[in-house]
């Protein structure tokens, strides 16, 4: 297991290698200088010369490429924003906390909505409540994340007075912007949990479960869902990058000064460094929740721990109890 | 003539291949038929814009700013006097445009990359899917508003945006499929009566995966459109004064507490665009899933 965690670790490097010099291609192919911006346009030619020299702009891209790394892989330093002069650091350190946990926090609303309500659509199949939670599952992934935004803040805050329109100041300002996102994430979950355990529900070991007299409460917690389980932690893992990368949106509706917030004012300010340290963090953020769904799986799964588990006795071991199983099936054929 | 009809359908009945079946289901399907007919008439709405709004949208009546949704105006007017019909109309002109067109774009480069990957293994294989999952670890949303937003805002930049991301997903719902019909034994007959590697992938492998490809271009559709309008929300797709939803949306904030119907209207039309593409989608999945059919 410790194997696999290391490896799946290392798999991940390359990835992120890969993301770090594509936010590097998207400086060279886009129109606009970033001094221009920096400076203004009447700027002299030796004082943009200054500012790029400042800024290590004037060296080709790998050197400038392998600058950066180096720098961010020995110090953890991503460098000086083009636009204000500060440490990115210190200004990501305030901002990032903000939009990590909303994610969090919507992840968890959309995951307490939609697998409750995924699980008794599939049990309820045909009937009322089913129709009700696929017809709430349909609208969720149809609806914009802004309008649904607006719509919350029209009836909550401007026509009941009950909740902040804008800010993030106290606990009530937290609400909507993590419910909206989370309501929307919530559709997808709850469509995945529906149709996992509807792939399961009438599986034979559901009916043989059934036979030996087991109560629907456990065939549900320990036989269904066991199965079914998959695809929801995955369907969760991909709502949390969903609600990182629509972060952008609804911060802007709520203006909240997060991650989402500096990734737009970097791209309109063409601020290169801001933008690839926003997407790296935001790309390593989703590594890391992808990489705890799949060991997530191992946890939930054996089949799957074991495939993963290099240690040939172990797999020896598995082999032999297959076999073993194997022989029974035919011993016990006529 | 009942007698005759009977005997056609049970002449069916006896050879009725798998399409037809999947789209006898969904035919019989309600909810999906439903969703194709407010989407054909939305479609049908927005190409004759020009013919119900003669006087295209960009009319500007200040006298009638702010008019709610009258006879004259059944939609209202928005904050400079122009009919919010006429721009509903046209704006859904670029909405559906782009979500098709893009939709479009990343089944075609998915598909291929996906099959490429599948088909020749290995090496191939791990070039295109460890690329992919670079653009897979950066959320959709978010690299559209990178490539949108850095190639500047318009139609054509939009539908680049938007259809990159998407393909990372198509290239991997490929794959699977794909993979697993290599190891089919009729894709070993062609290749021992020395068939092209084009025509296996795109004659035998292909329309194999036909299903999995046209439930998610329906899909995926809704979901470009819902991209599409986020990308104009914030100012980096389409350019005002063209209109388009999400941009109509954004424009209408300040308005919010004393105009709702400005708010109301635009993002009624994505959710009804988007919502009758799933449940059409949906219903197409049922059809054409024989694992849904118990």
């Amino acid at each position: 297991m410790v194997k696999y965690i290391i490896k799946r670790i290392l798999l991940m490097i390359p990835v992120l290698l890969g993301v770090s010099i594509l936010v590097f291609l998207l400086q060279l192919f886009t129109p606009g200088d970033p001094a221009d911006i920096a400076l203004g346009y009447t700027a002299s030619e030796e004082a943009v010369y200054e500012w790029k020299e400042q800024y290590g702009l004037n060296d080709s891209i790998v050197v400038q490429y392998g600058n950066y790394m180096w720098k961010l892989i020995t110090k953890g330093d991503m460098g000086i924003s083009y636009r204000t002069g500060t440490s990115i650091n210190t200004e990501l350190s305030k901002r990032w906390p903000i939009s990590f946990k909303m994610a969090i926090i919507a992840t968890c609303i959309a995951s307490a909505i939609g697998i409750p309500l995924g699980i008794v659509s599939a049990k309820n199949r045909g009937k009322f409540l089913d129709a009700f939670a696929r017809l709430f599952g349909i609208a969720g992934i149809s609806i914009p994340v802004f309008w649904l935004a607006f719509l919350f803040v029209m009836l909550f805050s401007i026509q009941l007075r009950l909740l902040p329109v804008s800010g993030l100041f106290s606990l009530k300002h937290w609400i909507l912007p993590s419910v909206t996102i989370g309501i929307v994430s919530s559709a997808s979950i709850l469509r995945v949990t529906r149709s996992s355990v509807l792939d399961n529900i009438s599986a034979d070991y559901v009916r043989t479960a059934r036979a030996k007299g087991q109560t629907e409460k456990v065939i549900m917690r320990h036989h269904i869902l066991r199965n079914s389980l998959i695809p929801i932690v995955t369907s969760v893992a991909t709502q949390f990058a969903a609600a990182i990368g629509s972060s952008a949106v609804v911060e802007t509706v709520f203006v909240v000064n997060g991650m989402g917030n500096s990734t737009l004012s970097a791209i309109n300010n063409r601020d290169f460094a801001l933008l690839r340290a926003c997407v790296l963090l935001i790309a390593v953020s989703v590594c890391v929740i992808n990489l705890l769904a799949d060991l997530g799986f191992a946890l939930i799964d054996p089949r799957v721990k074991s495939r993963f588990s290099n240690s040939v006795k172990h797999a020896k071991k598995f082999q032999l109890k297959e076999a073993a199983i194997n022989d029974g099936k035919e011993k016990s054929k006529p | 003539m009942m007698g005759k009809k009977k005997v056609n359908h049970e002449a069916e009945m006896k050879h009725r291949s798998m399409m037809d079946e999947a789209m006898r289901r969904l035919v019989r399907n309600k909810t999906a038929m439903l969703g194709l007919a407010i989407l054909i008439i939305i479609i049908l709405l927005c190409s004759f814009a020009n013919v119900i709004c003669p006087e295209g949208y960009d009319v500007q009546n200040m006298s009638a700013r702010f008019t709610p949704p009258c006879k004259e105006y059944i939609l209202g007017t928005d904050a400079l006097g122009r009919s919010m019909l006429a721009r509903i109309l046209y704006g859904g002109r670029s909405s559906l445009m782009i979500g098709f067109i893009a939709e479009f774009i990343s089944i075609a480069i998915g598909t291929v990359l996906g099959l490429c990957a599948a088909f020749f293994g290995n090496k191939c294989d791990n070039i295109i899917m460890r690329t992919l999952d670079v653009l897979y670890a950066i959320p959709g949303m978010l690299l559209a508003i990178c490539i949108g937003a850095l190639f500047g805002g318009s139609v054509r930049n939009c539908i680049i945006a938007v259809s990159i991301a998407g393909i990372p997903g198509i290239a991997r719902t490929v794959r699977g499929p794909a993979l697993s019909i290599m190891n089919m034994e009729y894709i070993e007959a062609t290749r021992s009566i020395d068939a092209s590697n084009v025509r296996i992938m795109f004659r035998h492998i292909l329309p194999n995966i036909s299903s999995v490809l046209i439930v998610s271009f329906t899909m995926g559709v809704g979901v470009c459109i819902l991209t599409a309008s986020s990308l104009s929300f914030l100012g980096l797709g389409v350019q005002p004064p063209s209109p388009e939803w999400g941009a109509m949306l954004s424009g209408a904030r300040e308005y919010m507490s004393k105009y709702p119907y400005l708010i109301t209207i635009p993002g009624l039309s994505i959710a009804t665009v988007v919502l009758s593409m799933n449940l059409f989608g949906d219903g197409l999945r049922d059809a054409l899933d024989p694992k849904l059919k118990y």
